[in-house]
C-alpha cells in the first residue's frame, strides 16, 4: 500500500461520520434505483412468462351472439394466426353463509383440455372430467377468499335458472392478472368470482348452441404493431353480430394495468433516486471542498516535494469514490431487499403462477456505476480546488477569512434587533453561501418528498371520498342483463329496506369525432336525482343540461373536442343509427371516463320508451333491512350484477391504508436520511471548521448547551427555509407525478390538505431537534484545549 | 567559491504578483549563481522577497520574466509535469513550519518522500540520521517542535537532493534544537556536499554559510562571502 493509500484510510477514519451520512443517501437512492427496476424486472419476467404459457390474446371482441363458422372464418383475416370463439356471461352466486350473492364471471373453456388462447393453469383440483356437464372450475383467489375446495358444490343463477355446480379445481390465468368488477376500482377477490365451464354445458344452459359472444385471437408476431387496425377490421366484420366492445391487447383491462404499473414503476426508479443521489452530490461537494480546504497546506507540501497533480487527484477520487461506493454496494443491498418487498406485495395484488424476486447482476453493477458516478461529480469542485492549489501559495500562511458585514447588517432595525448569536449564526451562514445553499436544496428535497408522500395519500383520500361521498351516492347498483321496463323501477322500490330508488339507462356506443374512435358508454340519470352527481374536478356538482352530454374531460381530450362540441355517437344496442349530440360541459370522473346525459332526453334521442339498464338504490342500514334486501334481490331475474359500493369503498381503503400508509412510512424514513444525513455533514463541517472558534467560546465560559443551541438554531433556520421552499416544490412533483399515473381507467386528483404542509415543516423541524442528539455528542467529544493550541 | 562548479544560475529573474488590479512587482532582476556544495544564506528584511526567490530555486515557482537554469538547463519555462519531475528528483525542502501530514507517522512523512525519489534512503535510516529512530512511529501531534522540524529534515534528506531548501527551518524553535539543526543541515552539507540554500533572519547564523546573499529592493544588493564558515554549535548569540 502506497503512503497516500495510508493518509487515504486513515483520513476516512477520521471523516467517516460525515461520509457515513452522505453514502446512507446514495445508498437510499441507488436502493430505489435497483429496487425499483428489480421489481419491475420482476413482474415483466413472470408475466411474459405467464402470458406465452397461457397464451394471452393480442384482441377481444365482446358482441350479443355470432355464429362460431362465421367466427372460425375470421382466422383468414391477413395477420390473425388463430381465433378462439367462446361463450362468457355475467352471473350471480348464490354461496352458502353469505347475504349477498356474489357477481361472478362464467367463461366457456373446451371440455377436453387443449392449449386454446386464453388457457388456464390449474392450481388446485384437475381439468373437467368426462362425466359430468356442470362441473366448474374457479379462480384461485376467489376460492381462497371464500374458502372454496374442489369438490365443493356451489349454486349460481345461470340464465335465470338456479344451478348447482361441482367445483373440480381451481385455475388462474394470464387473462385476469389483475380482475375488477364491472364498475368497480379494485381486485377485491372475495367479492367478484371468475369461474370456467365446459363448452357443451354453456351452450346448452345459455341457448348458445353453435354460437358465441367473446371471439379471442393471437396475432402473427409481425401484425402486432397493426393490433388496433386488425381489432377494426374484426370489429367491422362482427358488426352486424352486434359488437359491444373491441380492444386491443394493450386497451384490455388486466394487461392495461399491468403496463400501467410497470411504466409507473420504471418512471418512479429514475424521479424518485434522483433527488437523494442530487442531495449526495452536493453534499459531496461541500464535503470535499472543505476536506481540500483543511488540507491545503498538507497538499501543498506534497506537491512541493514532488507530487503530481494527477497522484494528488486520484487521491481525492479514491476519497468520494469509497462514499460512493460504500453507499452503492449498501444501496444494492438494500434495493434488493426492497425489490423483495415490492414483489411480494405484488403477490397479493396480481395473481401470477411464479413471481418471485431475483437478484439483476446488471442492475446492481448500473446501481454501482452510478453511485460511483455520482461521487465523482461530487468530487469535482474539490479537485478542482487542488488542482489549482499553487504549492507556493499554500506555503504562505492561509488570508483570514472574509470578514466584511454581511447584507442583512444593513438593515439596521432588524440586525440590532437579534441577538449576538443570531448574528454570529447569520453572518456564517451567508458567508458560506455555496454551503448554506447546499443544506437548504437538501432541506428542500427532504421537504419535497414528505410533501409528496402526505400528497400520496391526501389524493387517493380525496379520490375516495370524491367517488363515493359525491358522485356515488347510492348504496347498490342493480345492473340487469336485458333493459328492463318502469314496473321494474317500482318493484325494486317496494323491496324491503329501499329508501330510494333512480333508474340509470345505459347506452354502449362508439363516440367518433373525424378519425378519433372510443368505445364507452352514456349513463342516462335522473336530471335532479341524490344518487348520481357528476362533478367537476372541485368535486361541485354540476346540473345535469336538459339536452347534450357531460363528458369526462380526459375523454374530450382524447377525442380532440371541448365543450361547446358536437361528437358522433354510434350505439352499440338497438337501432343503431348514428347520432350527432352536442357535448355542452367537461366533467372530472376518476374511475373510468363515464358520460353522462338527462335520462329522459337519452331515452328521447333514442326514439324509444323510456328503459332502465340499472337501478341505483339508497337503502336502510340496518342489518335486518339488509338481510331482507338481499334475500330479495337474489331472486330477481334479469339482475346480472350487483354492486356494493359500501363494500367498494371498504375494501379500497383498506388496501389504500394497507399499501399507501407502508409505503408512505418508507417514504417518510427516506427523506429522514436526507435531512439527517444534511443536518449531519453540516454540522461536523462547521464543528471541525470552527473548532478554535467553539473552543474560545468554551474558553470564556459558554456551556457546551449554549455552544451547542448556535447549531440547534442555524440548522432549524436552515432547516425550516429549505422545507417551505421544499413545499411548492412537492406540490408540483405531486402534479407531475399523478398526471404520469393516469390511464383511461384512473385518474388522480392531485390534493394536498393544509395540514399535510404543517405536518411537513413539523417533521423537519423533529428531525433537526432528534439529530441535536448527535451533535451534542460530538461537541462533547471535542478535544477544545487541544483546539486552541493547536495550529492549523 | 570560484573554485566550485555553478549548480544554479539566476538571471534577471522578476516576480511580479497580480493582487486585484495592482501588480506587486517583489523581485525585479534578481542574478545570482549558486555553487554546487556551498552553504547559501539569503538574508533581507520581511517582505523583501525571500520566500518568493526560494520557491523558485526550489521550482514550486516560476519568474515572471528571467531565466533559472539548473545545472545548465532552463527551468524557468518548464511544464507542470517537468517542473515536478525536478523537485522530486532534485530538491529537499525544509519548511519553517514543518508542514508535516498530520495523519502520518514520523515514518511514514519521511516515506511520502522516499516512495516517490529515485534513489531513496531507507525512511528509518534517514530518521536515525536525525536521531529520531525511537520516535519513528509517532504522530506529529505527539512531536516537539524541534522533533517535528527533524522529521521534516529527514523527509528532504531521504531522497539524496542535490539542493536542500531551508526558509527560516528554526524559526520556530528554541535556542537548543536550533543549534541541533543547524548542526544536522551543516553536517549534510559538509558530509555529502548537498548544496544547501538557507533563509534566516538570525544574523548570528550567517557566520556558518559560505555566502550570504542581501536582497533588497527586488535584487541581490549585496554578497559576502565567509573564508572560514564556523560550526554551528560555535554560533553564539
Ligand atoms: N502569492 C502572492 N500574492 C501576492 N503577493 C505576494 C504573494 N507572495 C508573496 N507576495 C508578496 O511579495 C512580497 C514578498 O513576500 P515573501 O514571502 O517572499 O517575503 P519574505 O522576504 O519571505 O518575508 P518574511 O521574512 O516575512 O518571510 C510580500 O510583500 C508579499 O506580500
Ligand atoms: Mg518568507
Amino acid at each position: 500500500m502506497t503512503i497516500l493509500d495510508r493518509k487515504l484510510l486513515r483520513d476516512l477514519r477520521q471523516s467517516w461520520h460525515m461520509l457515513l451520512a452522505v453514502s446512507a443517501i446514495i445508498a437510499v437512492g441507488i436502493g430505489c434505483f435497483v429496487g425499483m427496476l428489480s421489481a419491475a424486472k420482476n413482474l415483466e419476467f413472470a408475466r411474459s412468462s405467464y402470458y406465452s404459457s397461457c397464451r394471452l390474446a393480442d384482441i377481444w371482441i365482446d358482441l350479443k351472439k355470432a355464429p362460431a363458422e362465421e367466427v372460425k372464418r375470421l382466422a383468414m383475416i391477413p395477420g390473425i394466426s388463430e381465433i378462439r370463439e367462446r361463450i362468457q356471461f355475467q352471473v350471480l352466486l348464490d354461496l352458502a353463509g353469505t347475504e349477498k350473492p356474489i357477481g361472478t364471471m362464467v367463461i366457456s373453456l373446451p371440455d377436453k383440455e387443449e392449449p386454446v388462447i386464453n388457457n388456464i393453469i390449474i392450481r388446485t383440483g384437475a381439468y373437467f372430467t368426462h362425466g359430468r356437464a356442470n362441473e366448474v372450475i374457479i379462480s384461485e383467489k376467489f376460492a381462497k377468499a371464500r374458502s372454496i375446495v374442489p369438490g365443493d358444490r356451489i349454486f349460481a343463477l345461470l340464465n335465470n335458472q338456479r344451478e348447482e355446480l361441482i367445483v373440480v379445481g381451481t385455475a388462474i390465468s394470464a387473462e385476469f392478472v389483475y380482475m375488477v368488477s364491472p364498475g368497480s376500482m379494485i381486485d377485491d377477490p372475495g367479492s367478484y368470482g371468475l369461474m370456467y365451464i365446459k363448452q357443451s354445458f354453456a351452450e346448452d344452459i345459455f341457448g348458445f348452441n353453435g354460437a358465441c359472444n367473446s371471439v379471442v385471437g393471437l396475432l402473427a408476431p409481425e401484425a402486432r404493431q397493426e393490433a388496433e387496425r386488425i381489432v377494426k377490421t374484426l370489429s367491422d366484420r362482427l358488426e352486424p353480430y352486434g359488437v359491444f366492445a373491441a380492444l386491443s391487447r394493450a386497451e384490455q383491462f388486466s394487461p392495461m394495468i399491468l403496463d400501467g404499473e410497470l411504466k409507473e414503476l420504471n418512471n418512479m426508479a429514475f424521479i424518485f433516486p434522483s433527488f437523494f443521489l442530487v442531495v449526495a452530490t452536493l453534499l459531496l461537494n461541500v464535503l470535499m471542498i472543505r476536506l481540500a480546504e483543511q488540507q491545503r497546506t498538507v497538499i501543498g507540501t506534497l506537491k512541493a516535494i514532488g507530487y503530481e497533480n494527477r497522484a494528488l487527484m486520484f487521491h481525492f477520487l479514491k476519497f468520494a469514490v469509497t462514499a460512493g461506493l460504500a453507499g452503492g454496494s449498501l444501496g444494492c443491498l438494500f434495493g434488493y431487499w426492497l425489490a423483495g418487498v415490492n414483489t411480494r406485495m405484488y403477490v397479493q395484488y396480481f395473481s401470477f403462477p411464479q413471481l418471485t424476486n431475483m437478484l439483476y447482476p446488471s442492475l446492481l453493477l448500473a446501481g454501482l456505476s452510478v453511485s460511483i458516478l455520482f461521487s465523482i461529480l461530487g468530487t469535482l469542485k474539490g479537485i478542482g480546488h487542488i488542482m489549482r492549489l499553487d504549492p507556493a501559495e499554500a506555503m504562505r500562511p492561509a488570508a483570514p477569512p472574509l470578514g466584511g458585514a454581511v447584507f442583512l447588517e444593513r438593515i439596521h432595525l432588524f440586525w440590532h434587533y437579534l441577538d449576538v448569536q443570531w448574528q454570529m449564526i447569520l453572518r456564517g451562514l451567508l458567508r458560506n453561501k455555496g454551503r448554506t445553499a447546499v443544506a437548504v436544496i437538501s432541506a428542500a428535497m427532504g421537504s419535497s418528498i414528505v410533501v409528496l408522500t402526505f400528497g400520496f395519500v391526501d389524493s387517493l383520500d380525496e379520490m375516495v371520498r370524491q367517488q363515493f361521498d359525491t358522485v356515488l351516492r347510492s348504496d347498490y347498483h342493480l345492473t340487469f342483463q336485458n333493459e328492463m321496463d318502469f314496473s321494474t323501477l317500482d318493484e325494486i322500490r317496494r323491496f324491503p329496506g329501499v329508501i330510494h330508488a333512480e333508474p340509470v339507462f345505459i347506452v354502449p356506443c362508439t363516440f367518433r369525432v373525424q378519425n378519433h374512435f372510443k368505445r364507452s358508454a352514456i349513463m342516462g340519470i335522473p336530471p335532479n336525482g341524490e344518487l348520481t352527481a357528476p362533478t367537476n374536478g372541485q368535486g361541485e356538482r354540476i346540473p345535469m343540461p336538459g339536452t347534450g352530454l357531460l363528458m369526462t374531460d380526459r375523454l374530450m381530450e382524447r377525442l380532440g373536442i371541448s365543450a361547446g362540441d358536437s361528437v358522433a355517437v354510434l350505439p352499440v344496442k338497438g337501432e343503431r343509427r348514428t347520432l350527432t349530440l352536442p357535448v355542452v360541459e367537461g366533467i372530472s370522473s376518476m374511475v373510468g371516463m363515464m358520460v353522462y346525459a338527462d335520462y329522459n332526453w337519452l331515452n328521447h334521442v333514442l326514439r324509444q320508451e323510456p328503459v332502465i339498464s340499472e337501478v341505483r338504490v339508497l337503502t336502510a342500514h340496518g342489518p335486518t333491512e339488509k338481510r331482507a334486501f338481499m334475500n330479495t334481490v337474489r331472486t330477481m331475474p334479469g339482475l346480472e350484477i350487483l354492486t356494493d359500493l359500501g363494500e367498494q369503498k371498504d375494501a379500497l381503503n383498506r388496501q389504500l391504508n394497507g399499501m399507501m400508509r407502508y409505503s408512505a412510512i418508507i417514504m417518510i424514513l427516506f427523506a429522514a436520511v436526507i435531512f439527517f444525513g444534511a443536518i449531519l455533514n453540516g454540522t461536523l463541517i462547521a464543528i471541525s471548521e470552527r473548532r478554535v472558534e467553539m473552543a474560545t467560546f468554551r474558553a470564556i465560559g459558554y456551556y457546551e448547551s449554549e455552544v451547542a443551541r448556535l447549531f440547534l438554531r442555524e440548522n432549524l433556520l436552515i432547516n425550516v427555509i429549505g422545507t417551505l421552499i421544499g413545499l411548492p416544490l412537492g406540490y408540483w412533483l405531486l402534479t407531475g407525478i399523478m398526471q404520469l399515473f393516469i390511464t383511461d381507467a384512473y385518474s388522480f386528483p392531485a390534493k394536498l390538505n393544509g395540514l399535510s404542509y404543517i405536518y411537513t415543516v413539523a417533521l423537519a423541524v423533529l428531525f433537526v431537534l432528534s439529530s441535536q442528539g448527535i451533535v451534542r455528542r460530538t461537541l462533547r467529544k471535542q478535544n477544545w484545549v487541544e483546539a486552541l493550541s493547536l495550529k492549523e | 567559491m570560484t573554485n566550485r562548479p555553478v549548480l544554479m544560475k539566476l538571471e534577471n529573474v522578476h516576480r511580479t504578483f497580480q493582487v486585484g488590479e495592482i501588480a506587486v512587482h517583489v523581485l525585479r532582476g534578481v542574478d545570482l549563481d549558486i555553487y554546487a556544495g556551498e552553504l547559501l544564506i539569503i538574508q533581507g528584511e520581511s517582505g523583501s522577497g525571500k520566500s518568493t526567490l526560494m520557491n523558485m530555486i526550489g521550482g514550486i515557482d516560476q519568474p515572471s520574466q528571467g531565466k533559472i537554469s539548473f545545472e545548465g538547463q532552463d527551468i524557468s519555462q518548464l511544464g507542470d509535469r517537468r517542473l515536478t519531475r525536478f523537485r522530486r528528483d532534485q530538491v529537499g525542502f525544509v519548511f519553517q513550519f514543518y508542514n508535516l501530514v498530520p495523519t502520518l507517522s514520523a515514518l511514514e512523512n519521511v516515506a511520502t518522500a522516499t516512495e516517490i525519489a529515485e534513489n531513496p534512503m531507507n525512511p528509518a535510516e534517514a530518521l536515525d540520521l536525525v536521531g529520531l529512530s525511537e520516535r519513528m512511529h509517532h504522530f506529529p501531534a505527539q512531536l516537539s517542535g524541534g522533533e517535528q522540524q527533524r522529521v521534516a529534515m529527514a523527509r528532504a534528506i531521504a531522497k539524496h537532493p542535490k539542493l536542500m531548501l531551508c526558509d527560516e527551518p528554526t524559526g520556530a524553535l528554541d535556542h537548543e534544537n536550533t543549534i541541533m539543526i543547524l548542526e544536522l543541515l551543516q553536517r549534510l552539507n559538509r558530509e555529502t556536499g548537498t548544496t544547501m540554500v538557507m533563509i534566516t533572519h538570525a544574523q548570528a547564523m550567517t557566520r556558518m554559510a559560505n555566502r550570504i546573499a542581501f536582497i533588497a529592493d527586488g535584487k541581490i544588493a549585496k554578497v559576502s562571502h565567509n573564508a572560514t564558515p564556523l560550526l554551528a554549535k560555535e554560533l553564539i548569540w
